[in-house]
């Protein structure tokens, strides 16, 4: 599906959640509901079934799930079956996140490296990178064992490369255009 | 090779040791989709258009759409290498070429890269391949003349320095011919030339580079390749590279000739591209700014004035007909951005009239003041003489008997399309051209059988060589034609006549 669409859908889903202040408790509903849906494909593929009625997938989805989702999720489960996008259900909400991360000004910093960061340096660099770009962020830590050594730090579409991987390449390309 | 193996081991040492390098900050972006040489991604923000990016894997691309959350850009080179989700990496240039003498002579691929197996190019500099062609103040009107050495065009249809001359025909009319012939005809001279392919067979490139360096053409040339089987990507960008491989030398204040063969295949590179990032397609399917794409590109064409370098880019563009179709969409286009036309036509060509260039409906804008003195004096009359001989030839067919003038007019007339003839990779200095044209339309060759004109001229020139070259060289220095330099001409071309009685007079009627 075009990025563009999904946008409106994450788009409105903020809206609404904003709204109603239900935002957060929304969000969590349809993650939960997604991580069932991971966890049973067959579930899923009857959902996602073009031959299966809406009121049968109405049913079965009420009759799963019960009250442990409101009433607007619900309406949004049916609004995305009704529209054959339930499929990009993961991206609506990674979209979600990250318009919502953006209108609260906060950006998402991914750290590679190859040990899982202390506690100190992960303070360290929040603050550096929050004192260079000028806005709050979050940090989250990923370990990639084919950086060799040293981080790679992505806001946004920026990347920071200075794991040894990323050196050897940088040497690698120099020495090949060599003369 | 115990010295070789230390000279690799110290130099890569020193690479090593030499290797200073600080965290890498790069923009990235994400594939989403890649297919037909062209590919989406996401992220990348803050690129440029026509910005360079860097797929890895040594494989570039250009930005040519930029979209609200995806940049669609064309792959220069294998689009197999990527993948979706590859990372890519804006490199913050427009692209480039290398630019510099290191190219004269050498066959390089749209991007600036050897193809001729000649080793590294030292480029002297990098020029952006999209350039603001010379505005109005820093040109000069078109008056030194480009020799191209083919008579027909040379007297009627000249060429100056700064030009944008057209070279429309079908195929197999001799347009590749008549654009090679101009650059071997400025071997020894003051010319660079450069020779742009587009789509064309690699076969036939390669004839052009061998008769080019036989000829001891590719002294003065640069060669640049987008063959047939190159990707579209890289036949679009190739004029334009071409072009500021030449804007180099301009700069440097030289004349550089560039021919662009062709532009139709150009123009159908770039409406692949268009489509493929669907861009709405117009008439014949070419985008809407076909035109703008070959008017920005032959602009750059300038003649420059003394205070900006005196330098010169004369554009000879190729457009391929189709059946003779001169109003299809891309040929009424460059028609309209050139100065003028040369129009080669397969009738005349079967009828042994090579170069078939159609005189009537071939145009010089610039005219004849970029002609040397003593040429502009002969053409003149040739043309006016070409004219009345096709009105009368015409009539003549109905097979009336004519007066004598008339008779006499149409003689001339044979003879003067039997000059105009000329063979292939077989350029004549401009001061023989004249001496030519002279003998010509003063009547001096009707006593000479139709038949061995040719054979006549062949002889005139190597006589002029050996016993009459101080008129040779007096045309050449002063380029006019005084009273006295007539009057030698006659003399000689009489005299020439003396000696050859018994093969060329024409035997009497009776």
């Amino acid at each position: 599906m075009k990025i563009a669409k999904i946008k409106h859908y994450a788009k409105s889903l903020i809206e609404i959640g904003q709204g109603h202040n239900c935002f957060e408790e929304i969000v969590d509903q349809l993650k939960n509901v997604e991580e069932k849906l991971a966890e049973n494909p067959d579930f899923k593929k009857y959902l996602l079934n073009k031959r299966v009625g809406f009121i049968k997938k109405r049913e079965a989805l009420e009759h799963v799930f019960q009250d442990f989702l409101s009433k607007r999720t619900y309406n949004f489960l049916y609004l995305l079956i009704k529209n054959n996008k339930l499929v990009n259900l993961s991206d609506i909400l990674n979209e979600t996140n990250k318009v919502n991360l953006k209108n609260n000004k906060i950006k998402e910093v991914l750290v590679e490296s190859v040990i899982p960061l202390p506690s100190e340096i992960e303070k360290t660099i929040k603050k550096i990178i929050e004192k260079k770009i000028n806005s709050e962020i979050i940090l989250r830590n990923i370990i990639n064992q084919a950086l060799l050594g040293g981080m790679k730090i992505t806001i946004g579409d920026t990347v920071i490369d200075g794991s040894l991987f990323g050196k050897i390449s940088r040497l690698q390309r120099k020495m090949e255009n060599y003369e | 090779m115990s010295k070789n193996k230390d000279f690799v081991i110290e130099s890569l040492k020193k690479q090593i040791t030499d290797f200073d390098d600080h965290v890498a900050v790069d923009k990235t972006g994400h594939v989403v989709e890649v297919g037909d040489g062209i590919a989406k991604i996401t992220g990348l923000a803050e690129v440029m258009s026509a910005e360079m990016l860097d797929f890895g894997d040594n494989v570039f691309g250009v930005a040519l759409n930029l979209e609200e959350d995806l940049v669609g850009a064309m792959i220069l080179g294998d689009y197999l290498k990527i993948k979706e989700g590859t990372v890519v990496k804006s490199t913050g240039r427009i692209l480039q070429v290398p630019v510099g003498e290191g190219m004269i002579g050498r066959v390089v691929d749209p991007l600036g890269a050897p193809i001729d197996g000649k080793g590294k190019i030292e480029a002297a500099k990098h020029y952006p391949i999209e350039k603001i062609a010379p505005g109005v103040i820093t040109r000069k009107s078109v008056h030194v003349p480009v020799q191209t050495g083919i008579k027909a065009i040379d007297s009627m249809i000249p060429i100056g320095r700064g030009q944008r001359e057209l070279i429309i025909g079908d195929r197999q009319t001799g347009k590749t011919a008549i654009a090679i012939d101009t650059i071997i005809n400025q071997k020894g001279k003051d010319l660079l030339c450069v020779y742009v392919a587009i789509g064309q067979k690699e076969s036939k490139i390669a004839k052009i580079v061998a008769k080019l360096e036989a000829e001891g053409a590719m002294d003065h040339t640069i060669i640049v390749v987008a063959g047939a089987s190159m990707p579209a990507s890289l036949s679009y960008i190739a004029p334009q590279a071409g072009c500021a491989m030449a804007e180099y030398f301009m700069d440097q204040g030289k004349d550089v000739l560039i021919v662009y063969d062709d532009l139709s295949k150009h123009a159908v590179a770039y409406r692949e591209i268009s489509l493929l990032l669907k861009r709405p397609p117009g008439r014949e399917a070419y985008p809407g700014d076909v035109f703008y794409l070959h008017s920005r590109l032959l602009e750059r064409s300038a003649n420059l004035n003394e205070d900006f370098g005196g330098g010169s880019i004369t554009a000879l563009p190729i457009i391929e007909t189709q059946a003779g179709d001169i109003s299809a969409y891309i040929p009424t286009n460059v028609i309209s951005i050139t100065d003028g036309q040369i129009f080669l036509e397969s009738d005349l060509f079967y009828q042994g009239i090579r170069p078939a260039v159609n005189v009537g409906l071939s145009v010089s804008r610039v005219g004849s003041s970029a002609q040397i003195k003593a040429m502009k004096k002969v053409a003149g009359k040739l043309r006016l003489e070409v004219a009345q001989y096709r009105e009368l030839a015409a009539f003549a067919q109905f097979g009336s008997d004519l007066d004598d003038a008339t008779q006499k007019q149409l003689e001339t007339g044979k003879r003067i399309t039997e000059i105009l003839k000329q063979g292939q990779y077989q350029p004549v200095e401009v001061e023989k051209q004249v001496i030519i044209i002279y003998s010509v339309i003063n009547g001096l060759l009707d006593d000479i059988q139709v038949e061995k004109v040719s054979e006549f001229e062949k002889g005139l020139y190597k006589y002029f060589d050996n016993s009459a070259k101080n008129v040779l060289l007096e045309l050449k220095k002063k380029g006019v034609m005084d009273e006295k330099l007539e009057k030698d001409i006659i003399k000689i071309v009489n005299e020439y006549k003396g000696t050859v009685e018994e093969m060329l007079l024409k035997p009497e009627k009776e």
